[in-house]
């Protein structure tokens, strides 16, 4: 099933924080994880990832260094920094706050 | 779409120049990836590729985000207390003329130092600062030479004891101005002598030894000869600092604690060394002019008022426009006048090497922390000075942006450019980094 893409707008960045604190990753990688945890249902776009990943290093959440791959190819690969990691946290409790919010709500019980 | 013209597509959205090579890497390396797969699970090559410009997305939309990622950084808070000392200067100078004796001709001076700066740091904020790595080695060694050709011609020939009073004035002059030549050309070296460690990379421990030994050994004796030991110790801290990080951020192919010892022992040594003579001078020759200079700003600190005029001691100062200027604006304003200028000057270099550490680019920050090293010697010297703990007549030093001065303001506002111009760019890593910490993770 296809999802609206407003509902992923806000935690792309807090998904692929997630990915990089596990190990660091080159761009096309972390695409093709996201799609295999989700089951396909996070499809992102190279388009929107490298804006999303390069806007995450001038924060300064992740870092990022060349490397060679074994085809001899040039690689650029990413990983969390201390900030990153901080700012993960803060982000996986606001969406546990939100999601639990949600749920409550489309169950039929009181959020109060 | 085809491969380059989709990676064209997206460029054509990012202003930012200097982000084009590494993202077109970026970018291509992505769509060779993902052409492999298509390739493996059985399409045919020659449609692997344009079917992997179509997973990208659409490249308007991705080259907008890309440019909105790369707008340009201003460092607004090292921006800000340079203005404040380049002004203040200047507001302090026109304060002084009631107070102290001026010349007509440092009123027209003011006005083109100021302009000298401000066009300085322009015009280097948007020149590109890796120019410092394109053939570092000729550059480093043309500047140097240069330097000592410009300090031998200016140091004054006339040697001796037996010298007229005009002679002396001469003496004084010549020797004062080469000594200007040689802290503000070393100061300006520095930027040189990043580029030469940066194309240095890889190398193995003798070349790191010769590295220190080319970095502090030329600049260091001609500094000694001009004769101003502010600017061989400037040298030796800059080089320090240099390889210092050079060394941290492994661009040597060597053992980092054996580096750090051959370093900081020599270092240590020399800074001992340079205490016990300057308390041997102060032994053999107590009652020079230096230390009748360094006993009145004493004097005239511990009786300032904390605001308003002193009792009028400081009219004797040597240099209150230049050298001595923090210690004239204690005199005219009082003492805690002179301690906020104390304090912008040293939030100046400290926010410079802090904000050094948030640039990606490894030779971009080698530079941002020598500048910012640069700085932070000039101002302590400068407030020790003025404090009355050295002397400036020995020392040759002045404040960055608010002592007068063409060679300051000149060499302020490049240093400053250069800074601007580095971390204007410092999200961008277009060097192919050699990580010798962390091996790249393959697949």
């Amino acid at each position: 099933m296809k999802i609206d893409k407003s509902l992923m707008a806000g935690s792309t960045g807090m998904l692929i924080l997630h990915l990089l604190a596990e190990k660091e990753m080159y761009g096309y990688e972390m695409i093709e994880t996201l799609e295999k945890r989700s089951d396909n249902t996070f499809s992102l776009k190279a388009g929107t990832l490298y804006p999303l990943l390069h806007s995450l290093e001038k924060a300064g959440y992740v870092s990022s260094r060349e490397a060679e791959a074994e085809n001899g190819r040039m690689r650029k690969y990413y990983s969390i920094t201390d900030e990153g990691t901080g700012f993960l946290e803060g982000k996986k409790s606001e969406w546990s706050l939100f999601s639990g919010a949600v749920n409550k709500v489309l169950e039929g019980e009181s959020c109060v | 779409m085809k491969k380059e013209e989709y990676i064209k597509a997206v460029l054509e959205q990012v202003r930012c120049s200097n982000v084009h090579e590494p993202l077109k890497k970026e970018l291509e390396a992505h769509i060779d990836d993902q052409a492999e797969a298509f390739i493996a699970v059985g399409l045919p090559e020659e449609n692997a590729e344009e079917e992997a410009v179509k997973t990208m997305g659409d490249p308007i939309e991705a080259g907008m985000g890309l440019d909105a990622a790369h707008r340009p950084s201003f460092p607004i808070a090292v921006f800000l207390p340079a203005v404040i000392l380049l002004f203040t200067g200047v507001l302090a100078r026109y304060f002084f003329e009631d107070y102290f004796p001026v010349f007509d001709i440092m009123k027209n001076d003011e006005i083109i130092n100021m302009i000298a700066c401000i066009a300085a740091a322009i015009i280097f904020y948007f020149a590109d600062y890796t120019i410092f790595v394109r053939k570092p080695k000729t550059a480093y060694v043309v500047f140097t030479l240069l330097l000592a050709i410009t300090v031998i011609w200016n140091v004054s020939k006339v040697k001796g004891e037996n010298v007229s009073g005009a002679e002396w004035v001469t003496i004084v002059f010549r020797n004062t101005l080469s000594g200007y030549f040689a802290f503000y050309g070393s100061a300006l070296l520095v930027p040189l002598m990043c580029g030469f460690v940066f194309s240095m990379r890889g190398k193995k421990f003798k070349w790191f030894v010769l590295s220190c030994f080319i970095l502090v050994v030329p600049p260091a004796i001609i500094s000694l000869y001009a004769p101003c030991l502010s600017s061989a110790i400037l040298v030796g801290i800059a080089a320090l600092a240099i390889m210092t990080t050079a060394v941290k951020d492994g661009y040597f192919n060597i053992n980092k604690t054996v580096a750090y010892l051959f370093m900081y022992i020599p270092a240590s040594l020399a800074a001992v060394g340079l205490t016990l003579i300057k308390l041997l001078r102060n032994i053999r020759y107590n009652g020079s002019t230096a230390d009748w200079e360094q006993n009145m700003i004493r004097k005239l600190i511990t009786e300032a008022v904390l605001f308003g005029k002193d009792n009028g001691i400081s009219t004797a100062l040597t240099d209150p426009y230049n050298s001595h200027i923090l210690t004239a604006i204690i005199a005219r304003f009082g003492l805690i006048a002179g301690l906020a200028v104390a304090v912008i000057l040293v939030i100046l270099p400290l926010v410079m090497i802090i904000m050094s550490s948030r640039i990606q680019n490894r030779f971009g920050r080698l530079i941002a922390i020598s500048i910012g090293v640069v700085f932070m010697f000039m101002s302590f010297a400068f407030i020790a000075a003025n404090f009355g703990f050295t002397t400036a007549m020995e020392s040759h030093v002045t404040a960055p942006f608010m002592s007068d001065g063409i060679f300051n303001a000149v060499t302020s506002g490049i240093l400053m450019g250069i800074f601007a111009s580095v971390y204007r760019r410092k999200d961008l890593m277009p060097e192919r980094k050699i990580d010798t910490d962390r091996p790249a993770q393959v697949s």
